[in-house]
């Protein structure tokens, strides 16, 4: 077997041609992976919860198949890393929340069912901002993650931990979940790719529900191709999911090969003019513009397309987010699992008083703002004013994208408007914070799939974010140009991004496996 | 992140924070609508016993984003039609079929307190 390093910088599709050639077992991949996140933890702080063992065992498990000669799916034998938002039985499963401390789920979510099935490892738990309310992952309740690229600045959020554990070769793949970014804005934050599928094209059920009509599981990568091949794995219909859609998934993983052959002759690429321009950090800008170009070069060719509604997203994205987290998050009660805490001495012990001790005691801040403002926007004569107005917004954001689709075939647009940032900098300025998030709720508000690629390094040496959004079910449309400009862009850098990614925390692990070379 | 860059940023998308610019940059100077009294309803319905700092803190949030919402009702008109599922579907039932439930035990579990298969709450019913 090649050194760790070696290994564990390949891409997920270049470990599946591994073990399939027999040049590696899921073992030895999986401890490897195990050996990175032991060696980057101390700086990289991507986990809350190491599964070593059983992901050992699953590795044995799939190796077993392969060698009894089983056809096995695409990615078997590749180990994965789960966000903390999606349940895992017998794996501890938090949310990054205090209330959900210690909770083992007694069941599966069905995409970790499909990876298991797979034959995928699953490595463990990724943190995020608790219950995934954030956009930095500093609203953790246990730890903060740094991010590779520089570790006194943000991952991004609220899956930082996917995003951190990906870009620092903790993992070859995890899986994120995007409500309104928060799998592409870590992937922009750190050089990766994110990639938040069709409303309903990926079950939801074990997903811990946060806004239920925005959720979205979905794809966390170093490669387009990685991240059509996990879809793949977890997309389709699911009956225990009902808002599922009963269809079979595009094809994704041909879109995406599709793709490297770079033609796009015959394209139309759509330049959102509302989330375009003075707003995004220069390098940011830049960095948008030379890919243009380059989709240009290809054969594409680039239109200004209008998306008139698309500024009032962020106001509707305040009211309708909070208040379906402020129903979701009423099931922490105190009583079936998680936290209990008693009301104090002189306080009736009754099971009301007992239930807002337990949530004042289990939530942190962020999460009580939103279900605060969530429970006043539902309440009875607010619920038109509020609920009822931003459901109608969405209407309109709808449309407006069905009309732009209509005159092209993707739509793009820089995925976050700054590079990462530091920690503390936002945490007291929501109105920064919220901003992050600017070009990516309008693809939750509107359930079309959208994905962010890395588009280089702004001048500050951080990396920058691209993002295609494609028609509602229709996601393959999108993987297609994506493939195309990852590849041209690794061939205008020589290299993929990560090459550029200075990681000490593999130096030791280098060491370790020449010494143990010569000792064989 | 330098002032200037988060200047450009609050600038550049000015369209866009006509909402939220509303919602968080005039915290002192939004005229409140919210009381005290209401915000401890709120904490009440929402089952939290928020602190009396807690509280002031939300007081100032929700004054602000109140103002905010006008701005969504400048194009909510009367014959726009609501959006709930983004992915319109015909709802649909699953076969009536017997599957095996969790089993008790397991479901069980998680509690913080059982006894004799069943989760133990503390009163429910009636005062002191």
């Amino acid at each position: 077997m090649a050194s760790t390093n070696d290994v564990v910088k390949l891409s997920a599709a270049e470990m599946a041609e591994k073990l399939k050639a027999g040049e590696v077992s899921s073992k030895e991949l999986t401890q490897a992976q195990l050996d990175v996140i032991e060696a980057a933890e101390p700086s990289i702080q991507a986990f809350l919860k190491v599964a070593g063992e059983s992901a050992l065992e699953q590795a044995e498990a799939s190796d077993k198949r392969r060698a009894a000669g089983e056809d096995l799916p695409a990615l078997a034998g590749v180990p994965i890393a789960i966000k903390d938002m999606i349940v895992t039985k017998g794996i501890e499963t938090t949310a990054a929340s205090k209330i959900l401390e210690g909770w083992v789920p007694p069941y599966d979510a069905t995409v970790i069912e499909k990876l298991k099935k797979a034959g995928m490892p699953i490595l463990g738990k990724t943190n995020l901002d608790e219950f995934a309310q954030g956009s930095s992952t500093e609203h953790s309740a246990y730890h903060p993650t740094n991010n590779p690229w520089d570790t006194t600045r943000v991952p991004g959020g609220s899956g930082g931990g996917s995003a951190a554990a990906v870009a620092s070769f903790e993992a070859p793949l995890a899986l994120g979940t995007d409500t309104g970014g928060s799998i592409r804005q870590p992937g922009s934050l750190t050089g990766t790719v994110g990639v938040k599928p069709t409303y309903g094209g990926v079950s939801r059920f074990g997903a811990i529900a946060m806004a239920s009509s925005l959720d979205q599981i979905g794809p966390v990568s170093r490669t387009v191709l990685d991240s059509a091949l996990l879809h793949e794995t977890i997309g389709g219909y699911d009956e225990r999911d009902s808002t599922s859609i009963p269809e079979a998934l595009p094809s994704i993983v041909k879109a995406a090969r599709e793709g490297a052959a770079r033609d796009l002759k015959g394209m139309k690429v759509g330049v959102v003019k509302e989330i375009s321009g003075e707003g995004f950090q220069p390098g940011v800008q830049a960095r948008f513009n030379e890919s243009l170009k380059l989709l240009e070069d290809m054969g594409a060719e680039i239109v200004d397309v209008s998306v008139p509604h698309l500024p009032y997203s962020l106001g509707a994205y305040y009211i309708i987010m909070p208040s379906e987290v402020s129903s979701n998050l009423a099931r922490y009660d105190g009583m079936r699992y998680g936290l209990r805490v008693m009301p104090p001495e002189g306080v009736p012990q009754t099971a009301a008083n007992m239930m807002a001790y337990t949530r004042e005691a289990g939530f942190g801040d962020e999460v009580k703002r939103r279900i605060i403002l969530g429970t006043y926007a539902l309440s009875a004569g607010y619920y038109d004013a509020w609920y009822g107005s931003a459901q109608k917004v969405r209407t309109l954001i709808i449309r407006d994208f069905e009309a732009a689709f209509n005159k092209v075939d993707v739509l793009v647009s820089p995925t976050s408007p700054t590079t990462a940032f530091k920690f503390g900098e936002q945490i007291n300025d929501p109105l920064t914070m919220y901003m992050n998030d600017v070009a990516t709720i309008p693809a939750n508000l509107a359930g079309i799939p959208a994905m962010s690629i890395p588009a280089g390094l702004s001048d500050d040496g951080l990396p920058v974010g691209f993002q295609f959004l494609a028609p509602q079910k229709r996601d393959d449309v999108m993987y297609k140009p994506a493939a195309a400009l990852e590849a041209a862009l690794n061939d205008k850098w020589k290299a993929p991004i990560w090459s550029e990614l200075k990681t000490p925390w593999l130096a030791s692990l280098s060491a370790d496996s020449a010494t143990q070379t010569v000792e064989e | 992140m330098t002032e200037e860059l988060r200047k450009r940023l609050l600038e550049g998308f000015r369209d866009h924070l006509r909402t939220p610019y509303v919602m968080f940059a005039n915290y002192h100077e939004a005229m409140p609508t919210f009381t005290k009294e209401q915000i401890d309803h709120l904490g009440d319905l929402a089952r939290i016993a928020l602190s009396d700092d807690e509280t002031e803190r939300l007081q100032k949030d929700l004054n602000v984003i109140a103002e905010s919402i006008q701005k969504v009702q400048e194009v909510a008109g009367e014959d726009v039609p609501p959006t709930a599922n983004p992915v319109p579907l015909e709802a649909h039932l699953r076969e009536d079929v017997a599957v095996t439930p969790l089993p008790q035990a397991e479901a069980l579990a998680g509690g913080p307190k059982t006894e004799a298969g069943m989760f133990v709450a503390p009163q429910i019913l009636g005062g002191e």
